[in-house]
């Protein structure tokens, strides 16, 4: 990466950045006072978040949105981490220390600098960000103890550090190679990095401007979609068009070196000196100016997602060949908000450019919380890596956010009158694959919420795989999302070889792989553009989940972390013969995903769903009182 | 966090949910929650028979007692209960309630079982909550604010007459709420002034209590009269409840930090409850001079700078008064279990 000479973006770390320890100097507390606990907390950009460790152990993590109900809400995280410390069952002046996922200084260096390099064009995203950097990250000291009245000792990390320790801390590696990649944190935009034991070490990075989190996004926003929520949908998009753009992409946009470092033709962006991603240059090369929001989806916009798809996979698989050249390791760990591209993720194992893969559930942001928490307990104050069983990591399922007691749920449905039966675990898991096998539309939430965008089966709608209406359905009467989204499959982990050629666990729903031949239909997308009568044309025995390019977003579930999750999909596979299911995230569109029982219920009652399930309460929607409220509840979300 | 620490009870009208472990944000930098499977912030379990050789304390009152805005450890009951050996303490505050509703506690989970001093810690202010019928408490899934109903005696002639039991769950609507008589509605003219008052007092602090001390209110003023219908459903309360403990009883009634802070005087209900001492013979604690024996900024620290409630410092003044009284008894106790405790 830093062997072109012609690419001044690349950069050996400067400032000491290859340390594992945040760099700040602050009173510790003497040693004999430590209890081992330590807080780290992203917030400030998007998606804040707070995580707890104990002795190197994950004790708890949750993102503010699920408590505040506004998505990816960037503010301090005060509710995740009255969380965090609830499920620590500690004080806060029991805490070590506090950690931030980024050095606040370093970011407002970038920006004076970027500001500068473009003059007085700079002005109008200076404007936008600078309240939150000379404000709020400034002060960042100063909130942690307003917050918890006590003098607890308060670290910086950086932004990229704390997404490699992220990714490799809980993951099962003892040695692997770090790959990083977002929009920007600090002046990194990509990280290469090695962590061995403790220590997590930065070997190069690519700095901003040119970044391939950046690209991906002005990607979306010119396809309509709304900047760092919409690259999601821009990936589910990518099947359905062809990569016509990508040569213009590669001529035009970005020099991609084969080591997998890149540099960006700023002459065809606009954020460094606007609030558009994208300028007129920009348009010129790609059919012409963004879609409006909302509007029909043409195939031109079909074509440049599975264009942008397709060079992003080509720099990320150039990147993961090149880190392990100089690694020698074939384990590698992803962060960042570009390590959530499971289409990517499942290239990289597909092309074996990589031996084991572990991917950090939270890879944006909110994964930062957790990152400079371990690094700062392994890194910082020496906690050893906890050891870990063959098969497993050390991220317990990512089932580690807030949890609600039978006593809870049903506190909340008594007090109410709200009908429910309550069943034990078995009959729980008989009651939902019954309803899934007969169509219906189950609300899911059980245990320990997920931390990360992805529901995992703590807060999940599912729905029966075999039907191909599920998936038009439960977009638009259940998640009242564009009809053209994908949804995802929960698959028997003991099975997965019957539906996917995955060739790994997938506990983590990263990972993207083609569904088996055997199990495919005949399908001939023509050249309809009607994207609902495409996504209804069956093509495969399990269609719902089944991509017009006959892939699927696979989680693998066993019964280690989700005992009662797999008992669901044991006895579906035991009425059906097939062990597979829908699995989205218990929500509608532009909404967190739910996390109390009134958020669940809430969500029941507002939309198609026909069964809900709380811990062992379980409600159906024909037995519920009618339920009136004030106003569209529509226009409590903004769209995503 | 949205997470809910109550469950309906038919009796008391609600009840901290059973075994919930939880942290409550606040402007104390927040406070761990700890319950018991009877629905109280305890660390004990409630067994009929209690320990054997340990002294048992049964603590009931409000949200003072019950400790909001700290942690269960820090809790005048808790600390108490470290101060004297082989003690434990029973703590069955139920926060927002009137004595009504502690007696209703009491009877409900501790009047049978075996325990060696009852003591009963009223916040002043309760003598309001006692003739109230309803509630102020979260709606269904949209969180609103709703009022239910709660228990509560009226004095009849021939004694205690409970009413609303068991307590109904419906949510009330605010045009069946009994109608509040013309005398105790507080006028707009005067709202208005509270609101300025508390406005000012935000930028210059100290101003709300010292046009209080200067008009020499002595709050409440159920108080000031024996004869007050509100003061005698109290007593009354208050008189049975000490009838039906099978224990020695102390009545520990807390002020609240208008009188710590001595911008009421106190002196109408600390006369009330030393006439209810002679009266029943039992023995009232009073712990405004624990507080006054410190000087003004201590006791500024002893409560929330907005919350009303004790901090962990107010919590240990607390503690602190009640500890010579509760020696006595653990004294008494320890001669007659002498073998048994050694």
């Amino acid at each position: 990466m830093n062997g072109h000479p012609d690419n001044p973006s690349t950069a050996a770390p400067g400032n000491g950045a290859t340390t594992t320890s945040p760099r700040r100097t602050v009173r510790r507390k003497p040693v004999e006072d430590r209890t081992g606990h330590v807080l780290g907390i992203s917030a400030f950009y998007h998606d804040s978040a707070a995580a707890l460790v104990r002795d190197g152990h994950i004790v708890s993590a949750a993102q503010e949105e699920r408590f505040s109900r506004k998505k990816h809400d960037p503010r301090f995280p005060g509710n995740a981490i009255n969380a965090c410390l609830e499920a620590g069952e500690i004080e806060a002046e029991d805490l070590d220390a506090v950690v931030f996922y980024e050095n606040p200084v370093l970011t407002l260096d970038r920006a004076v600098r970027s500001v500068a390099s473009v003059g007085q064009d700079g002005m109008a995203p200076w404007l936008e960000g600078a309240p939150g950097m000379l404000g709020i990250k400034l002060f960042f000291e100063r909130l942690v103890r307003d917050e918890l009245q006590c003098d607890v000792p308060v670290l910086y990390s950086e932004h990229h550090l704390s997404h490699a320790a992220s990714a490799f801390y809980p993951s099962p590696f003892e040695r692997a190679g770090i790959i990083v990649v977002d929009g920007v944190g600090e002046w990194a935009t990509t990280t290469l990095a090695v962590g061995e034991g403790q220590d997590v070490r930065v070997l190069k990075e690519i700095r901003f401007p040119h970044s391939l989190g950046l690209l991906y996004s002005a990607f979306t926003q010119v396809c309509g979609f709304r900047v760092n929520s919409g690259e999601y949908k821009l990936m589910g998009l990518a099947p359905y068009g062809k990569p016509r753009y990508a040569d213009v992409i590669r001529n035009e946009l970005v020099d991609i070196k084969d080591d997998g470092s890149f540099r960006l033709d700023m002459s065809r962006f606009g954020f460094m000196q606007s609030l558009s991603m994208t300028n007129a240059a920009f348009h010129d090369i790609v059919g012409g100016t963004p879609r409006e929001p909302e509007s029909r989806i043409t195939q031109r916009e079909a074509d440049l997602a599975a264009s942008i798809q397709a060079v992003t996979e080509e720099i990320v698989i150039k990147m993961v060949a090149h880190l392990a050249a100089i690694t020698g390791t074939r384990d590698l760990c992803l962060a960042g908000g570009v390590a959530l591209n499971c289409v990517a993720n499942g290239k990289i194992l597909q092309q074996r450019a990589c031996e084991r893969l572990w991917i950090q559930p939270a890879a944006g942001d909110a994964g930062g919380a957790l990152g400079a928490a371990m690094l700062a307990a392994h890194g910082y104050f020496g906690s050893p890596r906890p050891p870990v069983e063959p098969g497993r990591d050390r991220q317990r399922g990512s089932y580690i956010g807030p949890s609600f007691s039978n006593e809870e749920v049903r506190a909340f449905l008594d007090v109410n009158d709200y009908p429910y039966e309550v069943l034990d675990d078995a009959a729980r898991a008989t009651r939902v694959a019954g309803a899934l096998a007969d169509g219906r539309i189950v609300g899911y939430m059980v245990g320990p919420a997920e931390f990360g965008p992805r529901a995992l089966g703590a807060r999940s709608i599912l729905g029966d795989a075999r039907n191909a209406e599920t998936q038009s359905v439960m977009n638009l009467k259940v998640k009242y999302r564009e009809s053209f989204r994908p949804f995802a499959p929960s698959a028997l982990a003991e099975q997965r070889d019957a539906y996917f050629d995955l060739g790994c666990d997938s506990p983590y729903m990263l990972l993207v792989a083609p569904v088996k031949d055997d199990i495919r239909l005949p399908f001939e997308r023509g050249d309809e553009e009607d994207l609902i009568s495409i996504v209804n044309k069956p093509r495969s025995s399990v269609p719902a989940i089944t991509h017009v390019d006959y892939s699927a977003r696979v989680q693998t579930v066993d019964g280690e972390y989700n005992p009662g999750y797999h008992a669901v999909l044991t006895e579906f596979e035991k009425l059906t013969g097939t062990g597979v299911i829908v699995n989205s995230s218990f929500n509608v569109r532009g909404e967190p995903m739910v996390l109390t029982p009134q958020d669940a219920y809430r969500c029941f009652m507002r939309t198609d769903i026909d069964v809900l399930v709380m811990e062992n309460c379980v409600l159906e929607k024909t037995r519920q009182p009618a339920f009136a409220e004030e106003g569209d509840w529509r226009d409590e979300y903004e769209l995503d | 966090m949205a997470r809910n620490l109550f469950e309906h009870h038919p009796v008391l009208g609600y009840r901290f949910i059973p075994g919930i472990r939880a942290r409550v944000r606040h402007e104390g930098g927040g406070y761990l929650i700890r319950c018991n499977q009877s629905g109280f912030r305890c660390d004990h379990e409630v067994t009929p028979a209690k320990p054997e050789g340990v002294f048992r304390v049964v603590l009931c009152g409000d949200s003072y007692t019950a400790g909001e805005g700290v942690s269960n450890a820090f809790r005048f009951g808790d600390l108490l209960e470290h101060r004297f050996e082989r003690t434990q303490v029973l703590n069955f505050g139920l926060p927002g309630s009137g004595t009504d509703q502690q007696l209703l506690a009491f009877r409900e989970f501790a009047a049978d079982i075996e325990y060696d001093l009852l003591v009963i810690c009223p916040l002043v202010e309760n003598i309001r909550r006692n003739v109230e019928t309803h509630r102020l408490t979260q709606g269904a899934a949209d969180g609103k604010l709703v009022r239910r109903a709660k228990p509560y005696f009226t004095l009849e002639h021939d004694g205690l007459e409970l009413h609303h039991q068991p307590v109904p769950k419906s949510v009330v609507p605010e045009d069946q709420l009994p109608e509040i008589p013309p005398e105790e509605r507080v006028s707009g003219m005067y709202g208005a002034l509270q609101r300025m008052n508390t406005a000012i007092d935000r930028r210059v602090p100290g101003f709300k209590g010292l046009t209080t001390r200067l008009r020499r209110i002595d709050l409440p003023e159920e108080y000031a009269d024996p004869e007050h219908e509100a003061w005698r459903l109290m007593r009354a309360i208050l008189t049975d409840w000490v009838d039906e403990s099978r224990s020695d009883v102390m009545i520990c009634p807390l002020p609240t930090f208008g009188h710590v802070d001595k911008h009421f005087l106190g002196d109408n209900y600390r006369r009330r409850f030393r006439e209810l001492s002679d009266e029943l013979s039992v023995e009232v604690i009073d712990v405004l001079p624990a507080f006054w024996k410190h000087a003004a900024d201590f006791r500024r620290r002893c409560r929330f700078p907005d919350d009303e409630h004790p901090t962990r410092l107010g919590h240990t003044v607390i503690a602190d008064a009640l500890e010579p009284h509760v020696r006595r008894f653990h004294e008494r106790w320890r001669a007659s279990h002498g073998a048994a405790v050694r």
